[in-house]
């Protein structure tokens, strides 16, 4: 006799006070294998802070062009190009090391939320509210209006496509997070879903899906963060159910992302913190986080890991770029305004980037490392990328800004090139040693002078 | 005669399958939910505890190089100077405050330094943390003439003058 839907309903209730039950147990044997988080293991060990010179981060250039907030933005695997998506309507791709703007391709619907190159740099993918995850080939030829056409449609979410990334070396596959609460992956040879992961009646996220990462050492891993407050595991061969759900956040996980070893993942929310769970155990490794005092707290809307993993860049949505030292989690102190005073101090653990000078006047809401790790950029609601460049492979204490018109392409390429030849930017150009040769002395005198200074004062009766 | 009033017939019940049908999805979906934290209730105590996950992470950290991790040598030599200079605890001279306006607390160096502001004469100040460091700032109200406040951190000027 088949069961009512009120007996349904009690099945129902039933069930999800199991559920709740097994996670509260399942939440207790955990915590007693936390032995230790990775800063205290770390001090146990007796590491050392990283620490910053005041010219080892600077703000080296201002990407303007968009008219509209920038959401989303990917590095090229190589060839130092940036693609970033604005509500302006547009993707720009840029050449970071000109600042010149190679392509402007505008959207068919400019309510743009995600970005991606793809592995080869050939073609880029973009998604947002229309649902859609398009692709455009850079190699086209533009139609009759000048404009790039879409050289693919991928057509299938029921909800906003939030974030996508290609798989790593396959120009071909890619895949996408929705509002749907579904992850997507797509042969874009054929515009259709290989497989879905997730959604109504499937055991996945039970809200939207904000971001994906996929692992670096082995494709076919990749983890999610939804607005459920928890963060999935998934591989691509079993799109039934997640391999691993991560709990521990208290609100919406807006962003993702690998640790560069692929054992590990970090992620940021809406609770203010960025957390480091390891995939093989579901351990939660790590919590960074920093008191706000009566304010409210601002959410993590970006994260991206430094090459070695070292440093986690985490973007809020107060404009504040935080630098975690990923081994330490410590909430240090600095000079505050670097670019103001040059103090011999090293700085401290934690540099917020958003003191710095030119620094973004919004809310953060992407950032990227690119792939030799030498260089960060950031993009945000006041409409500008910024890049720093480590200073260690440049050395360059000027910033710079370049607004080349698009239209004039041409003829800023000749003044372009011989401003960075005269800050040594250029490849090759050999100014590199010339401009450290001259910070170095001006760090010197300015040290010099303070401890001078201090040595008076402390001699005074 | 007239005729009686219309009466129509309510429509014939029928059986609830698609309300039916939903809550055994629902309740199916939820079963296997069970199933799965049943499983890994199993398998969590297989597993290592977080220490070794830590060690994992510092061993990759440390070996693999980054471009972005200034490598700095002399911090060394400077560290010891100002540990020496300022000893402990750093400067409660009150006239070597203006050389130092902000703290730094557990830091490489080691030097105390006084507060930016004292709250409780400035009748300016407002007494929110700084976001930065932590230190309760001059004041970060607009008409404020001795602080200048940017995302609620103090730099206090006479340091900034100085230098």
């Amino acid at each position: 006799m088949s069961s009512s839907v009120s007996e349904l309903k009690e099945r129902h209730a039933a069930a999800i006070e199991t559920v709740n039950s097994l996670r509260e147990r399942l939440k207790q044997k955990r915590q007693q294998l936390l032995d230790v988080d990775v800063a205290g293991y770390s001090r146990s060990q007796g590491r050392a802070p990283v620490s910053f010179g005041p010219t080892d981060l600077v703000c080296c250039r201002t990407l303007q062009g968009h008219a509209g907030k920038v959401y989303s933005l990917d590095w090229t695997s190589e060839r130092n190009r940036i693609v970033s998506a604005s509500q302006d309507g547009r993707l720009i791709v840029w050449n970071a090391l000109t600042s010149q703007k190679t392509h402007a391709i505008k959207l068919p619907c400019a309510w743009v939320m995600t970005c991606a190159f793809s592995p080869t740099g050939q073609s880029v993918a973009c998604g947002g509210l229309d649902s859609v995850c398009s692709i455009f080939n850079l190699n086209s030829p533009t139609d009759k209006d000048g404009n790039l056409p879409v050289s693919r449609m991928l057509s299938g979410h029921k909800g906003y496509v939030s974030c996508c990334q290609y798989v790593p070396d396959e120009d071909t596959h890619l895949i996408t997070s929705s509002g749907d609460q579904t992850c997507v992956l797509w042969d874009i040879t054929t515009g259709l879903r290989t497989s879905v992961f997730g959604g109504e009646f499937q055991s996945g996220h039970t809200a939207d899906v904000l971001s994906v990462s996929i692992s670096g050492s082995n494709s076919r891993m990749f983890v999610s963060g939804s607005c459920d407050s928890t963060a999935r595991l998934w591989d691509t061969r079993v799109a039934s159910r997640a391999v691993r759900t991560f709990h521990g956040h208290e609100g919406d996980v807006n962003t993702v992302k690998f640790f560069p070893d692929g054992n590990r993942f970090g992620t940021g929310s809406d609770d203010g913190t960025c957390r480091l769970f390891d995939i093989r155990t579901g351990h939660q490794l790590q919590v960074y986080y920093q008191q706000h005092g009566e304010n409210e707290i601002p959410h993590v809307t970006s994260i991206a890991f430094s090459i070695s993993g070292r440093l986690l860049f985490a973007g809020y949505s107060n404009g504040d770029c935080y630098v975690w030292d990923t081994l330490l989690a410590k909430v240090g102190h600095h000079s505050g305004r670097i670019g103001s005073y040059h103090l011999p101090f090293p700085l401290q653990v934690v540099l917020n980037l958003g003191s710095l000078q030119n620094s973004h006047e919004g809310r953060i809401t992407c950032l990227g490392l690119s792939a030799d790790g030498s260089a960060l950029c950031t993009g945000s609601w006041d409409t500008n990328l910024k890049e720093l460049i480590t200073v260690m492979k440049l050395k360059v204490c000027q910033y710079i800004s370049v607004d080349a018109q698009f239209d004039s392409l041409q003829n800023n390429a000749g003044v372009i090139q011989s401003k960075l030849a005269r800050f040594g930017l250029l490849e090759g150009t050999g100014g590199c040693s010339e401009s450290l040769g001259s910070e170095r002395l001006v760090n010197l005198l300015l040290n010099l002078r303070f401890w001078l200074t201090s040595f008076c004062c402390f001699l005074l009766p | 005669p007239s005729l009686p009033p219309p009466c129509p017939k309510s429509p014939p019940e029928y059986p609830d399958l698609y309300g039916k049908r939903r809550e055994l999805a629902k309740v199916q979906v939820l079963e296997r939910e069970i199933s799965f934290l049943e499983e890994e209730l199993k398998t969590v105590d297989r597993f290592h505890p977080a220490s070794r996950s830590c060690k994992e992470v510092a061993d990759f950290v440390v070996a693999k190089s980054d471009p972005l991790i200034p490598v700095n040598r002399k911090n060394r030599r400077s560290c010891r100077f100002w540990k020496w200079l300022c000893g402990t605890p750093c400067f409660n001279f009150s006239w070597l405050s203006w050389i130092c306006c902000c703290c730094y607390s557990k830091c490489s160096i080691h030097i105390e330094l006084p507060r930016c502001c004292d709250c409780s004469d400035c009748s300016i100040c407002c007494c929110r943390p700084c976001t930065c460091c932590s230190i309760p700032k001059c004041c970060c109200k607009s008409n404020c003439l001795n602080c200048s406040c940017k995302r609620n951190c103090c730099t206090c000027n006479p340091c900034s003058l100085f230098f």
